[in-house]
């Protein structure tokens, strides 16, 4: 059967699958679609590092052939999906979005591209992402060897960093899903600029093997996709112990919906300050129509707010602790000098200069930190704010412009969450949430490490009564 | 008053060499890094750490 019109490209991978398993279509002619769609619309956002066209159609072919001798391998089977270009796949380039690395080639796959290939789902792109994964601190969306990557729904803007090209595929039906990687927000930030539902995992339950380090104790590897549900069942083939990680947490994550607790189980915390006072002015009603479906899925509100900690310079000097040792050579070497973002660049060459001293100090507050979450989520099972303050930036406007300085009495909130999250560790679930302006705004769910299934289920609940997660960009 | 253009010549170089050498915009960036790692540096001295603590280190879920 061909495939026509365009709901085919804003299923959910889920939708896809089952799609392929009755016979609505072959993995073939979907992925052909897919990448004939990638691969015009990839380079009108510069969302696209590279297709895959011919290596994906030969893979598509061969899942046809399971299909036939009735060989099935999940819920992806037959989806394609594109990774951000920082994780390693043999006979191509991963560039890490960066000028000096434009023609590295790894002889063996990223652990989750692997993972995802044996699952039979097809591999059919690297998607565009910010240089580097934004190490060094960029100034400039066009902070990427591809340039800046246009948002799907209104191209005079960014699509958020540093997983770019995951964020604007998806939202753009490029892609059935993506992989996206976070070390501080670079999950949660394109999910939400772009409207889409973006995973970030508790650190160590996916494997980093064959993805660009940028600090070795805050990367993590997460799904981009259309719904929660989608999230659980790519998470579930990605996750795992693997010795080729040495951060490994040595556990397996089984998505489990069947076994949700009711809703009415669940506490949620919130700081009415975020929505009242932190966020944009333009986004506070739709966010705060967002925090009432919340409300109305039964669970419990609870109001708090973070522990009190300097979250984003603790990430910073972390970051640039790890990141200059990680990249030594490209700083040493002078092509640092390369890459497309003086102020990266010259942040790089800054980090080199970062004491030991400072670098165990941030470390040894992150241990009080980390303890301090323990605390913290003692009282509820997890926390909501919002995803991002305001909506995706024009693409020209300088990303480390100052925002208006908050009265000095402005209570702490949660608004601090992207940073704080990814210090403790902690899982996190960006779910699209209403337009400001025909761009998306987002509210993210923050839990205990390892309970990404509450996430999912109360994700999955606020998805069941909004429709924002079905929304489609203008072609 | 008139000028020669050799007198011209020599209060322009004067002038010229009069100016602060323009800072090159990389290494402004540089040490605006530099003070961004201050600041950095300084909030997180404000947070008291007891002499037991170690590092997080060991970091696993």
């Amino acid at each position: 059967m061909a495939i026509s019109g365009e709901d085919i490209f804003f299923a959910s991978a889920v939708d896809l699958n089952a799609g392929w398993k009755k016979g609505d279509y072959s993995c073939e002619e979907l992925t052909k679609a897919y990448l004939d769609r990638l691969e015009k619309q990839g380079p009108e956002h510069n969302a696209l590092a590279l297709s895959f066209r011919k290596d994906a159609l030969k893979k598509a072919k061969d899942v046809d052939g399971d299909r036939k001798i009735e060989r099935f391998r999940g819920r992806l089977q037959g989806v394609p999906f594109g990774a951000k270009d920082l994780l390693a796949w043999p006979k191509y380039p991963t560039t890490w979005g960066a000028k000096p690395y434009a023609n590295q080639v790894f002889d063996q796959p990223a652990t989750v591209l692997k993972k995802l290939d044996g699952k039979g789902a097809v591999l059919i792109g690297k998607l565009a992402m910010v240089q580097l994964a934004g190490g060094g601190g960029y100034r400039y969306a066009k902070a990427s060897l591809t340039g800046p990557c246009l948002n799907p729904w209104n191209k005079a803007h960014w699509a958020g960093g540093s997983s770019s090209g995951s964020g604007a595929g998806v939202a753009g039906g490029m892609v059935g899903f993506a992989l996206g990687s976070e070390t501080s927000g670079s999950i949660l930030t394109p999910a939400a600029f772009c409207g889409i539902t973006g995973l970030r995992p508790t650190y160590g339950l996916v494997s980093r093997a064959g993805a660009m380090a940028l600090s070795w104790t805050l990367d993590k590897i997460g799904p981009m996709a259309r719904t929660a549900e989608d999230c659980g069942i790519i998470l579930e083939a990605i996750a795992g112990s693997d010795s080729k990680d040495p951060m490994s947490a040595g556990k397996s994550f089984y998505y489990a919906p069947q076994f949700a607790r009711p809703m009415t189980d669940y506490t949620v915390g919130f700081a009415p300050v975020d929505w009242a006072e932190w966020a944009d002015p333009e986004t506070r009603q739709v966010l705060n129509e967002a925090l009432n479906v919340v409300r109305s899925i039964g669970v419990k509100m609870k109001e708090t707010e973070l522990p009190d900690y300097p979250y984003g310079p603790l990430v910073s000097t972390i970051l640039q602790g790890e990141a200059s040792s990680i990249f030594e050579e490209l700083i040493s070497s002078g092509r640092v000098d390369e890459i497309a973002d003086e102020k990266q660049a010259a942040g790089l060459k800054a980090a080199g200069e970062l004491s030991a001293k400072d670098y165990l100090k941030a470390m040894r507050v992150r241990s009080l930190l980390q303890a301090s979450f323990r605390d913290f989520f003692y009282e509820m099972d997890m926390m909501v704010s919002p995803s991002r303050l305001g909506v995706a930036n024009r693409i020209e406007v300088a990303l480390d412009a100052p925002r208006p300085a908050a009265p000095a009495d402005r209570k702490r909130g949660l608004a601090g969450h992207i940073p704080a999250g990814n210090l403790a560790g902690l899982p996190a679930l960006s779910l699209p949430c209403g337009f400001v302006n025909g761009l998306p705004v987002g509210i993210t769910l923050m839990g205990r490490a390892l309970t990404e299934n509450a996430l999912l289920a109360v994700g999955r609940e606020f998805q069941a009564r909004t429709n924002w997660h079905k929304q489609r960009p203008r072609s | 008053m008139k000028l020669k253009r050799r007198e011209l010549l020599v209060a322009t170089v004067g002038v010229a060499a009069a100016q602060p050498p323009k800072p090159q915009q990389g290494g402004d960036l540089v040490e605006l890094a530099r003070q961004s790692m201050k600041s950095n540096r300084e909030a997180i001295a404000k947070v008291k750490v007891d002499i037991a603590v170690e590092p997080a280190f060991v970091f696993k879920a």
